[in-house]
């Protein structure tokens, strides 16, 4: 067993996970946040989507017992807590950038990442941004305007 | 009146929270773990499941046929597919046996050691060899349908007309691609199996469960878990997978869980048939199509399943939106040994309708016409014979979509443009663009609604909440958002007093699977009957005329008001008042389903398309630049949920058309992973102007049609005419990646 002390979501936990698994599944199964979602596994699809010391990083990637104590991680479920988070919600909420719902966490840590590096990002950038996050059932425009709303660009 | 208005999706904060638990995120004690063992070849007799000796099973459940204590039958349309294989297996990958353990990594241990000893036969596989041997020896083939639709005298019209234009087009497999794979879980209790999962149809789960265990269906209780996407892939496989963890669960006695992995996903479950289509038309001089020839060929697959129907579908949208005087179609699903293909967005219509809007191109490509032009001298008009004799009565707006299209386009000025525009070397891209007109019949083909009888109710509490108690499915389309405006609207009181829960069929009646673009239309009006009913109960209760307004019932002639939740008080007696109601078909929808004749579908929804495309000259990269729509749907309820649909649908089409590829190699899907079967990203998209345009449907609530398949319908043959205008050549075949486009210049020795 792997022992941790990691601050999640803004609280320092101390965690015990098998030398194997992801930080997917310590996310999941260990800390019980089911936010993240499993998509594919092999880092194509981003519903897993966390930031990771200030990155944006894939949990289905990441083997937990190479981060080290102190590591800091959000997850969707810290999202909410900040005044961005917040605001990037209540956009995906009314420009109905969300539909099936299991891309969102992931799009919005996304964008979340995004909007804490670029203020008023372009469209350009905001599909750059996005591009590692696959929605199948939106074609993408109504997320594009969730994040400009968000920004104060619309 | 929430008609018409942008609410929001009543359940969004769950869903942008991450607190909206998927069937992967339940959790329950003592709970299991299944895996499925699969046949290691296409074709064979199964020979023996060896297990082992080495390894201690003790601790893992094992279920093979011999368990089922039922019938080993997933009942769909007919009873040919077994859920786990007794003898002969017919696709690779098909069920052989099931295993659960109480850990994930203890069953993929379990899984190593078990051994499928076979006797390989040879398959059949491939469209193109389906095609092949159909062309040589048709009778060695197995067919699970032939319809066939017949109107005028179709060599009469050959001979009248001034010139034969032939084709043929081929379109591939196409994965629905959820972000969320299929998942299933199913446990005992009080002596009843509840099976939740990722689903669509709650009923057409609940038979097939019953039928494996060999117990009453009312002993079975299926509930809808939040559907991450489905497109039609969760329409008929979760009655496999719910039925596979039900008889782990029988066996074991604990609750068992299924989810599949994404390779899993992709290799096993449905896909989109693959179609042959050829075609061959009568056209005169100046355009108009005076007879149409069409033989349909679709991948069926290993089972029936649902090809019948998907094959009707297809055949019913083959002539596309033109009013053709002599047509004969004969179509085929054919048998061949890949996992059943399935529903898919369309169902049917996207493949047929891909072979005839690129065929009308390529008829005016031939004779020197525009594609605007030929396209307006046939369109159907209120009052055109369908080639199954159904006259168009009301709602046809395809002349309007198609006027609004070229306007917001600007089409005519682009394409002669691009038709001119120099080949030289110089450039690097080639512009083009392409049009599409469409429809889309909306809910159940002939008289399936007749059959079906569906049933819907609403039930008001006491304290004067209404619940919606249906037995579909949202799935991200907004069904649990559509629902309550329609009956706030109807009712006329506070959108907040009216909720839909996901349904769970020991609470709600059968009205019907979430398909066909049914959902709205025909539900919606089973639910509007709710609401008249309410009405006259209260008259019924007051004794006196009511109506209700802001939330108020007004009584009588002097107009006494009572507050609504005082009105529901008072007529509930502290008891739910539930009020059900069928779906009233309507008398005049005749469908004569040997001969194909009648009224295919009670009214259809309009489109039409336009995309703009840069083609790279060096590398045949298509970029899709600009895509424009113009979609009539009756009434948009919700318009940024309509929008939702089309702008998402028009994304999976696009991605249909030109990227989506699924190769068989060896009998296997060769993209079976995300890694390398592709879907539109957030830099693949064009810029999108979508316009829709509202005809209202004399029985659809407040005139709304069905619209979520539509935008499946027109973008890919739109993308394949903007490449005959940038290049000048005819590509029949879907997606049309650079490799593809690379090969029809060889061919014509253009490179």
């Amino acid at each position: 067993m792997i022992k941790r002390k990691w601050n999640i979501n803004g609280k320092i936990q101390n965690i015990q996970f098998e030398e194997d698994q992801r930080l997917l599944d310590v996310l999941r199964d260990v800390l019980d946040l089911t936010g993240t979602k499993e998509g594919c596994g092999e880092g194509e699809c981003g519903t897993c989507s966390v930031i990771i010391n200030g990155e944006l990083k894939l949990a289905c990637l990441q083997l937990a017992a190479v981060l080290p104590d102190g590591t800091d991680i959000l997850t969707i479920e810290g999202v909410e807590k900040t005044s961005l988070g917040k605001r990037i919600q209540r956009s995906f909420i009314e420009t109905n950038a969300v539909q099936c719902g299991f891309c969102t966490p992931g799009m919005i840590i996304a964008s979340f990442y995004l909007l804490s590096n670029h203020k008023k990002p372009d469209r350009k950038t905001i599909k750059r941004a996005l591009s590692g996050n696959l929605c199948r059932c939106t074609g993408y425009n109504s997320i594009f305007e969730a994040i400009e709303l968000a920004s104060g660009r619309k | 009146m929430y008609i018409g208005k942008n609410i929001n999706r009543i359940d969004g904060f769950e869903r942008v929270t991450g607190r909206l638990k998927f069937i992967a995120d339940y959790k329950m004690d003592n709970m299991l773990y299944g895996l499925t063992v699969r046949a290691p070849v296409a074709k064979g007799k199964l020979k023996g499941i060896i297990f082992d000796k080495h390894f201690n099973f003790s601790d893992i459940t094992i279920v093979t046929a011999s368990d089922i204590k039922g019938e080993n039958i997933i009942h769909i349309i007919k009873d040919d597919m077994p859920c786990l294989v007794k003898d002969q297996i017919e696709y690779l990958g098909e069920p052989v046996a099931l295993i659960a353990a109480k850990s994930l990594k203890m069953a993929y241990e379990a899984l190593r050691h078990i051994k499928v000893e076979v006797e390989e036969e040879t398959p059949i596989m491939g469209i193109e060899e389906i095609v092949k041997t159909y062309k040589r020896e048709p009778d060695s083939l197995t067919y699970f349908y032939r319809p066939c639709i017949n109107k005028g005298d179709v060599n009469k019209g050959f001979d009248e007309a001034s010139y034969i234009v032939e084709a043929e087009f081929y379109t591939g497999f196409q994965e629905h691609l959820y972000l969320e794979p299929q998942g299933m879980l199913t446990y005992q209790k009080n002596g009843k199996f509840y099976s939740i999962g990722s689903l669509q149809c709650p009923y057409y789960v609940r038979p097939a469960v019953a039928k494996v265990l060999g117990i009453k269906e009312e002993d079975v209780i299926v509930i809808q878990a939040p559907t991450g996407g489905a497109f039609g892939g969760k329409e008929d496989f979760p009655s496999l997978l719910a039925a596979h963890t039900a008889l782990l669960c029988q066996k074991s006695g604990k609750p068992v869980i299924m989810i599949y992995d994404r390779e899993e996903d992709i290799s096993f479950t449905t896909k989109r048939h693959p179609s042959y289509v050829h075609h061959k038309a009568g056209v005169m001089k100046e355009g108009r199509i005076i007879a149409l020839e069409s033989t349909i060929i679709f991948d069926a697959g290993a089972y029936t399943t649902l090809s019948p129907v998907v094959l009707s579908r297809g055949a019913l949208h083959a002539c596309s939106v033109y009013n053709i005087p002599n047509v004969r179609i004969s179509a085929n699903a054919i048998k061949s040994n890949v996992p059943p293909t399935g529903a898919f967005r369309g169902f049917g219509a996207p493949q047929t309708l891909f072979a005839m809007e690129s065929f009308i191109d390529t008829i005016a490509h031939r004779l020197k016409l525009s594609p605007y032009d030929i396209r307006k001298k046939n369109l159907i008009k209120t009052g055109s014979e369908m080639a199954t004799g159904q006259k168009l009565t009301e709602s046809v707006a395809i002349d309007k979509c198609l006027d609004r299209l070229i306007n917001i386009s600007d089409f005519k000025k682009k394409y002669e443009s691009y038709k001119k525009q120099s080949k030289s070397r110089e450039t690097e891209t080639l512009k083009g663009i392409g049009i599409a007109t469409v429809m889309h019949g909306a809910s159940f083909t002939g008289s399936g609604e007749l059959i079906l009888k569906s049933k819907g109710a609403i039930q008001l509490n006491p304290d004067g909440t209404i619940e919606i108690l249906i037995a579909n499915t949202d799935m991200g389309q907004g069904v649990q958002t559509i629902f309550p405006q329609i009956v706030a609207s109807k009712l006329n009181i506070p959108i907040e007093l009216v909720r839909c829960p996901l349904p769970d069929t020991s609470r709600v009646p059968n009205s019907g699977p979430t398909v066909a673009s049914r959902t709205t239309m025909i539900v919606g009006r089973i639910i509007s009957l709710c609401c008249d009913e309410l009405l006259s109960l209260f008259e019924k209760h007051f004794k006196d005329s009511v109506k209700i307004e802001k939330g108020f019932l007004i009584i009588g002639k002097n107009k006494k008001r009572i507050p609504f939740k005082k009105a529901a008080e008072s007529i509930t007696n502290r008891k739910p008042l539930y009020i059900e109601k069928q779906y009233d078909f309507p008398p005049d929808q005749v469908w004569d389903e040997t001969d194909f004749k009648g009224t295919a579908y009670p009214v259809y929804s309009w489109g039409a398309i336009a995309v703009e495309i840069e083609v790279n000259k060096f590398t045949f990269e298509v970029r899709p630049i600009n895509l424009y729509s113009v979609y009539e749907i009756g009434k948009a309820i919700n318009p940024k949920f309509s929008m939702g649909q089309l702008e998402g649908g028009s994304i999976q089409a696009l991605g249909y058309g030109l990227i989506e590829r699924c190769d068989l190699k060896n009998g296997k899907f060769f993209q079976n992973r995300l890694q390398t079967y592709i879907i539109p990203t957030s830099e693949d998209i064009p810029e999108m102007k979508t316009v829709i345009l509202e005809e209202p449907y004399s029985r659809g609530p407040f005139g709304a049609k069905g619209l979520g398949e539509l935008p499946h319908n027109g973008v890919a043959p739109a993308i394949r005419n903007a490449i005959l205008n940038a290049l000048s050549i005819e590509i029949n075949e879907i997606p049309i990646t650079p490799e593809v486009i690379l090969k029809h210049m060889k061919n014509r020795g253009l490179i």
